[in-house]
């Protein structure tokens, strides 16, 4: 087994932490939470995370999910108050350039697309929106997808095409591709009994990895084009399932770009890492018991810098943020 | 509250004025804390009022103390309750109202499972995963009317 040593806590929400992102292209963590507030911090001279700033004037209630673009320059928000904020940096500090509203009710989740010119939001209403980013910080709705039956709770697009993944509370993952400007849903992959609450891709992008209230974790390979019809879409099926994996709902699960190791995060206190042997089996190579005390972890994130391969992110209800470095056996 | 009350006559159970419970051993040591148990959790909740009538959920037996389970070890409380009517439109109402009384009355590191007691219910499945959708209770929490109905079924709580 190999072990988890805390280097950092970042300490300033007040409430619970929901979400925690890392910067594409910077030492830097955005965080949010039921403060209503996005707090953006920066790595100083001694390896020290520090809030440098803090967003707390565009949204009236908890905010779900954070996500820089890929260029490091744009942030979205999304909030319980139905609306999603574009931030954008200027001279150093972030703006709000724009807030896209049509969601009926609690927006939960944001992402963007690997070029930047796509944001894709979910939402309690059911449905997934797909906005283009244009020109002056003007964003068109390019797509409506009303297909999940419930509770739509992350969206997360592929690593390198424009392909989109949700989970939602009907259970489902679903994934989505553009035809002609026409977004559909081309599979939809069933086998978790209860609520999906992460996703993420492999850095290949031709698996995800899924976590659920199921307390399971599987597996998903993307196949070959099949079907007959004009639409020729690659079905994608389950090749492993972590029955048991944690003993409560798993609310987070990161799949690193760089080492390839899945860390997931849990309401049962405990950080997991699961790591691929060469027998192609996934296997639990990391628990980490109370890794925020008595506190439910919200979310995990893998570092995503060259020289951050090894640290991890979690975001916890005691409110803290904290940077682990995994320390393999 | 509708015009129509979703069960009119409910049937009301006697309680005890005042409940005695046992001597443990562990309550003579002074120096520590009690350990939670099933009473302390049903004292907690037995007075919560329901949505609809001026009658708490131990009166129309929603609540029982046997369906409340503690494990110390593990720091989780189980509660199972009883809707009036198997389609009772207010069984979640009442689920997030136990929820509310429990996140404000116990320490944060309790993980609270609440259920409706099998059978009971005609969406049960929906309702549980409703109640234990955390998320969704955060969301739920922050809509100001909804909060204020919470606040009114559990004034009847907070006064003993």
């Amino acid at each position: 087994m190999g072990r988890l040593e805390l280097i950092d806590e970042l300490r300033g929400h007040s409430g619970q932490v929901w979400q925690v992102n890392w910067s594409p292209t910077a030492p830097v963590i955005a965080s949010c939470g039921s403060d209503k507030s996005v707090r953006i911090w920066k790595r100083d001279a001694a390896g020290k995370f520090q809030c440098a700033t803090f967003l707390d004037d565009a949204h009236s209630r908890t905010i779900r999910s954070v996500a820089f673009s890929p260029d490091g320059k744009r942030l979205g928000s999304a909030s319980f108050d139905g609306t999603t904020a574009v931030w954008e940096k200027e001279e150093g500090d972030f703006e709000c350039v724009a807030t896209l509203e049509g969601h009926e009710n609690e927006v939960k989740s944001v992402s963007w697309s690997v070029s930047g010119s796509l944001l894709a939001t979910c939402s309690r209403d059911k449905s997934v929106w797909i906005w283009e980013v244009l020109e002056d910080n003007e964003f068109e709705c390019l797509s409506v997808l009303y297909e999940h039956s419930q509770d739509v709770k992350m969206v997360q697009w592929h690593p390198h095409d424009d392909i989109l993944a949700s989970a939602s509370y009907d259970d489902t993952v679903k994934v989505w591709r553009e035809d002609n400007d026409d977004w559909y849903c081309s599979d939809t992959l069933s086998g978790h009994t209860s609520t999906v609450w992460g996703i993420d891709f492999d850095p290949s992008g031709n698996r995800l990895a899924s976590v659920s209230d199921d307390k399971s974790m599987r597996v998903w390979k993307c196949g070959e084009p099949q079907g007959s019809g004009w639409r020729k879409d690659p079905k994608w099926s389950c090749v492993a399932t972590l029955a048991d994996h944690h003993t409560r709902t798993i609310y987070s699960v990161s799949w690193s770009k760089l080492n390839n190791k899945i860390a997931t995060a849990s309401g049962d206190n405990s950080i997991k890492i699961v790591e691929e042997g060469s027998d192609n089996e996934f296997k639990t190579v990391l628990d980490h018991p109370n890794a925020h005390g008595d506190s439910d972890i919200n979310c995990v994130r893998w570092g995503v810098l060259e020289e951050d391969r090894d640290l991890i992110a979690t975001a916890g209800d005691d409110g803290v943020i904290r940077i682990w470095r995994y320390i393999p056996l | 509250m509708p015009d129509e009350l979703i069960n009119a006559n409910p049937t009301v159970y006697e309680v005890r004025e005042k409940r005695v419970r046992p001597v443990r051993s562990e309550d003579a040591d002074e120096s520590t804390p009690d350990p939670l148990d099933a009473e302390e959790i049903f004292e907690l909740i037995r007075h919560i009022n329901d949505p609809e009538h001026p009658l708490t959920l131990e009166q129309l037996n929603i609540t029982q103390l046997e369906l409340i389970d503690v494990d110390l070890a593990k720091n989780h409380v189980n509660i199972r309750f009883t809707p009036t009517i198997p389609h009772c439109s207010m069984a979640t109402l009442i689920g997030l109202c136990i929820r509310v009384r429990l996140l404000r009355s116990l320490p944060d590191r309790f993980k609270i499972d609440i259920y409706v007691r099998e059978g009971t219910h005609q969406s049960e499945a929906a309702v549980n995963k409703q109640l234990n959708d955390k998320e969704r209770v955060a969301a739920a929490l922050e809509n100001s009317h909804l909060l204020d109905v919470v606040n009114q079924c559990l004034a009847t709580a907070l006064d003993k």
